[in-house]
């Protein structure tokens, strides 16, 4: 069980985190040889997988070990090819063995899809004029914001 | 490097770079307005992530 809180100065209209990239090494040898730290890792729940730029994928050495095609809100279909790698989440755990588009991300260094959120649970709150992102992995609850309305 | 968030992933940092080597890439544009969000996979020669992933804490993968 693990879980991460993010509070942000003011309201955002974009949740970013850190993140770590790991090469897909066998980790009960211990620490993949390398890896790539962003800052600017976009939680994006319109995404149904997790992608990284071309430019990670290219520093960490990592295989092509399938292809795909995906389309954008607003953009064209385009073809993309698939890599396996290891997560490190800012709450400190890993997620192994995730299998990620390479794609160029307008903005950001990577994207954070619904594969890896649909294993947390998530909530987004604004109250007192600042955005709060909070997750807890694995997923336990069974929220529902409408039950304080009825009961 | 921006702000951290969390100081157990900010002290597992300082030891991973010790002990595994840290890649960079070129600055990319963070303000080219265009939006990122949202997408559909239109077909796939994987069937991707369909199930579970296996976790550890960052701190395991140190010893």
């Amino acid at each position: 069980m693990s879980s991460f809180t993010k509070e942000f100065a003011d309201h955002v209209s974009v949740i970013v985190t850190n993140c770590l990239v790991f090469t897909p090494d066998d980790l009960s040898k211990g620490v993949p040889h390398a890896y790539y730290h962003t800052t600017n890792c976009i939680w994006d729940t319109g995404a149904e997988i997790t992608v990284i730029c071309p430019e990670i994928a290219e520093a960490l050495g990592l295989k092509e070990i399938g292809t795909g095609q995906i389309g954008g809100i607003g953009g064209e279909d385009h073809e993309i090819w698939v890599a396996k790698v290891h997560l490190g989440l800012p709450s400190s755990e890993t997620i192994e063995n995730l299998e990620v588009y390479v794609d160029d991300i307008p903005d950001h260094d990577m994207i954070i899809g619904m594969d890896v959120m649909k294993e947390m649970d998530i909530a987004i709150t604004n109250a007192n004029g600042r955005t709060k992102f909070t997750y807890e992995r694995p997923s336990t609850r069974n929220l529902d914001f409408t039950q304080k309305h009825n009961s | 490097m921006g702000k951290l968030e969390n100081s157990t992933f900010e002290e597992f940092l300082q030891e991973l770079r010790a002990k595994s080597k840290e890649v960079t890439i070129p600055k990319r544009n963070c303000h080219t307005g265009k939006k990122a969000i949202g997408f559909s996979v239109k077909n796939c020669t994987l069937r991707l992530n369909e199930g579970p992933h296996n976790s550890r804490p960052l701190s395991e993968l140190l010893k």
